[in-house]
């Protein structure tokens, strides 16, 4: 069969990939008027004319890019600065607004604001441009509706960048979805709604629905389940359980969570089938079900992934409707293609990148599969060789994205899409019987439901206690996922078993040879990550071991757990899976909170701390004595002298507490770390405060170091002679301040920053330039903040 | 299985060779490590004497006139057990030896030997 769209949407895509490097727009213009005249002229020559046709098409796809990412004037993006700005906005509500729970029992009422106006100080002006917009409440405010055209007081910030190699950029996501600016409402700013409900009726009514089924949910099925069918059903995922997430990565069926094309696939055959009990004609049908699944579209928020499947959808019954050769590959690639022209930005959206690569896989590798399984084709073998052809398409994208790799996605889809299939029924038989107000059995419904998603929690987090049902693999290298994709285009010729083994073999070599040769030995690479306001250090030493820090803040209910968002995907990302020495500075919650999460998904060879909890700190440090217990880890308590050995020829001495003394501030009594290298030394100096440092500076010579982490995140350090003395002492060449954080905001005190501009040093901020990685051979070393432009 | 030539062979056994070099390197590089302490006896000090801050331990400390500020210069010595060395001195009077010192409560031997010889009483 010929597939010209599928090669439309491919030059297309490669012109958008294109648009990433610089080029000025003329080139393109100017190349695919020029391709298309020439395959005008050269019209005869079949083969030249289509190849230069693509050609436009590429150049198509960059100058179109780059005209859809230039933004216009008076954009509201040119009002937004890092740091955030008061402003007042005019604009109206575009998706429906998500209420969620925020920390200290508010709410975070979170929608889409389409701007038509901006008021900051004393200018007025009209802007265009949409703005997400955070409203953070005890209840006070009202959440707006769809269509509702406010007038809002907030905080207007350009949303902050990637900080920490790795990880989700947060911004990126933003801008994909062509946002460029944050508006944070607080619980005193003013939100005024001019005139409501101004949006399209149909959209209305399915926001109501959405609302509707999603309050019924609430109200009958039991509370730990509720969030879960909620995600599944409308899309509504701000009370699904994290720790439920994680269970559904880690066996590689998160697509059940996210709406996407299976649902869409499932909604349309509920309703196929209602329409076909009512003997309705097929074509009838289709158009009818069409219209269904838009609507549906809408109740499920019209998130891009929903959006997509419904295009797809769409397409491919239009195709049916019409009487053309019914082809998934091509409805894909037309899909595709539109999509890509609504929002080429897409195109490096992960989540595009997943649902097609796993489609497009599917349609061809998975009857590639079932050939292999021989001639006995029934419901398993064909659902293991669907799961089995999306695992191959998308391993390197969810290598890369989510850096884990699941071979028990394979058993764990066999049950689990079944187990969607049944809890979606069910829950449109209970969503009917509600409607039609049959409250008898609702009750009961709603414990049927609970029951039944109890169950897939259970078995769902049996496959992923099975022996290497998932591992966690570094992110592959750029290369690697061109070489993967060419390997996987070129089975597809390929007649010879024995070339694809040996390609295969090859492609495990790259991967494993590139890992290999990552970390130089000899090398001390120190990594200081931006974990807001809190502390945390990884330490990868020379020939062999891994040391962290501190983990930053976390363990809180309902708070950003540092040691989760951050310590560790980077710790993932680099292939760290094991860390030998896990250090508790003190017991404060912004330095042990995030190491709760690493201690229970690492191996922990020991942990090191100063013993000395204070009053205060007895809730953590029970905690973590309790963690440290059952995961059967090795304890070390250390103190001033001594020294923390088994990293080869680095030196790790302990400078703080002083053992004989007792009853002092827990900042005071926090662990002081000097790592040596040969010429090379670092001095992490925890939370200290001039009292301590009276003390640590008997030390004299001995704590002269190139790097210094500077004490309690730059803040107040006590007697100002003091710390001058010891800064002094230390007469670093770097200082790093780790410091930072969006909610709980630590200032650097301004005494504390100018005895660090008094030194003869470069001083780094992990609030300003992210992460800050230092490499040293033992004799010279170089830093790298990851945020260069600060 | 596959039925392979002998040139094919040879190019397998080599692919495999390698990938298996790498593998090994891979878990060389990332073999756990036993970490352990060595106790610290205050052998840092000691070898370090001559290159500390004068003020900190060269002049010996009057126990009998320094104020809290002086006393925390001792090494061991923070602000809650100057406070108390102060305390014991204004209740029972002056030290009448360094011994003395180690009736004040939070001294014990260990610590007593530290700081006897940057102490004295005149």
């Amino acid at each position: 069969m010929k597939r010209p769209i599928l090669y439309c949407a491919l030059s297309f895509s490669v012109g958008i990939a294109l648009a990433n490097a610089a080029i000025p727009v003329l080139y393109p213009i100017s190349l695919c008027l020029i391709s298309i005249i020439l395959a005008v002229v050269l019209f005869k020559n079949n083969i030249l004319s289509h190849i230069l046709l693509y050609l436009a098409l590429i150049s198509f796809g960059t100058a179109y890019s780059q005209n859809y990412n230039t933004l216009p004037d008076k954009h509201i993006s040119k009002f937004a600065v890092e740091g955030g700005r008061e402003v007042f906005l005019k604009g109206v509500v575009v998706d429906d607004p998500v209420i969620k729970k925020a920390f200290y029992d508010g709410n975070k009422i979170s929608f889409t604001l389409d701007t038509k106006g901006i008021k900051c100080g004393s200018g007025e002006e009209s802007v265009t441009g949409l703005v997400k917009t955070d409203i953070y409440t005890s209840g006070r405010v009202r959440p707006p509706n769809a269509g509702d055209e406010l007038i809002i007081g907030g905080k207007l910030s350009r949303p902050e960048g990637l900080k920490n190699p790795g990880l989700f950029d947060y911004s990126r996501y933003l801008k994909i979805k062509n946002i460029y600016a944050t508006l944070s409402v607080s619980e005193n700013d003013p939100v005024k709604v001019l005139r409501s409900g101004r949006a399209n009726p149909v959209i209305g009514w399915a926001y109501r629905v959405r609302h509707s089924i999603s309050g019924s949910i609430k109200r009958y099925v039991d509370k730990r389940y509720s969030g879960f069918l909620n995600a599944i059903l409308v899309g509504e995922r701000s009370e699904l359980d994290s720790s439920i997430t994680d269970d559904f990565v880690r066996t590689g069926t998160v697509h059940v969570i996210a709406i996407s094309g299976l649902h869409i696939a499932l909604v349309a055959g509920i309703f196929l089938v209602i329409f076909k009990a009512f003997r309705i004609r097929k074509k009838t049908n289709l158009v009818l079900t069409s219209f269904a699944v838009i609507f549906y579209c809408f109740v499920a928020g019209s998130s891009p992934p929903v959006v997509r499947a419904t295009v797809v959808f769409v397409i491919a019954s239009l195709g049916y409707i019409i009487d053309r050769e019914s082809d998934l590959l091509n409805s894909l690639s037309l899909a595709a293609f539109l999509i890509l022209l609504a929002n080429p930005k897409e195109l490096l959206d992960p989540s595009f990148q997943l649902s097609f690569g796993s489609v497009i896989s599917i349609v061809l590798f998975a009857p590639r599969i079932e050939e292999l399984f021989g001639k006995n084709r029934n419901y398993v073998v064909k659902s293991a060789a669907v799961s089995i052809a999306a695992s191959i398409g998308v391993f390197p994208i969810v290598a890369k994205y989510f850096n884990i790799i699941s071979p028990v996605a394979v058993l764990a889809n066999l049950v689990i899409v079944p187990a969607l299939f049944v809890l979606t029924v069910t829950s449109f038989i209970f969503l009917s019987l509600n409607l039609i107000g049959a409250l008898f059995c609702l009750g009961w419904m709603g414990m049927v439901l609970s029951m039944m998603t109890r169950a897939t929690f259970y078995i769902n987090h049996l496959f992923a206690q099975i022996p290497l049902s998932y591992m966690r693999i570094p992110a592959p290298s750029l290369f690697f996922i061109w070489a993967y994709y060419a390997l996987l285009a070129y089975t597809l010729f390929a007649k010879n078993i024995k070339h694809i083994f040996m390609a295969a073999l090859v492609l495990l070599n790259i991967f494993v040879w590139s890992q290999a040769i990552s970390h130089r030995p000899g090398d001390l690479k120190i990594t200081f990550l931006d974990v807001g306001k809190g502390d945390s250090a990884i330490v990868q030493f020379p020939t062999s071991g891994t040391m962290l820090v501190d983990g930053g803040s976390g363990g809180v209910e309902g708070m950003t757990d540092a040691g989760k968002s951050v310590v560790a995907p980077y710790l993932w990302n680099s292939g760290i899976r094991r860390i030998d020495a896990v250090v508790v500075t003190h017991f404060h919650e912004d330095h042990l909170g995030g190491l709760f999460y690493i201690l229970e998904n690492f191996k922990v060879g020991c942990v090191i701390d100063n013993g000395e909890p204070s009053s205060d700190d007895m809730p953590l440090y029970e905690k973590y004595i309790g963690i440290v217990k059952k995961n059967r880890i090795q304890r070390i308590i250390v103190s001033d002298g001594d020294e923390i050995t088994g990293f080869g020829r680095a030196k790790i001495l302990v400078l703080n507490p002083v053992k004989a003394v007792r009853d002092i501030d827990p900042n005071d009594s926090s662990l002081v770390l000097k790592i040596t290298y040969n010429d090379f030394s670092a001095l992490f100096c925890a939370d200290v405060s001039s009292e301590a440092m009276g003390r640590i500076m008997a030390y004299g010579d001995l704590l002269r170091s190139n790097i210094i982490k500077v004490p309690h995140h730059g803040g107040d350090l006590g007697d100002m002679a003091v710390v001058k003395r010891f800064f002094n002492l230390i007469s670093p060449q770097v200082s790093i301040t780790s410091a930072g954080g969006r909610y709980r905001f630590s200032k650097i005190s301004k005494k504390t920053q100018e005895l660090i501009d008094a030194l003869d040093s470069t001083s780094y901020q992990t609030k300003k330039q992210g992460a800050i990685n230092i490499v040293s051979d033992g004799t010279r070393f170089k830093v790298t903040p990851f945020c260069q432009k600060n | 299985m596959f039925d392979l030539e002998k040139r094919e062979k040879f190019i397998l056994l080599i692919l495999i060779t390698i990938l298996l070099i790498g593998i090994a390197i891979g878990f060389y590089q990332k073999r756990a490590v036993h970490v352990g302490v060595k106790p610290g006896d205050f052998t840092y000090l000691s070898e370090n004497h001559s290159t500390e801050d004068p003020s900190i331990t060269t002049s010996k400390i009057n126990i009998n006139e320094s104020d809290l500020v002086g006393l925390t210069k001792l090494k061991g010595v923070g602000s809650v057990l100057a406070g108390r060395i102060i305390e014991y001195r204004s209740t029972n009077g002056s030290f009448r030896s360094v011994e003395e010192l180690k009736k004040v409560k939070g001294v014990g031997q260990k610590l007593y030997e530290k700081i006897r010889d940057g102490v004295s009483i005149d």
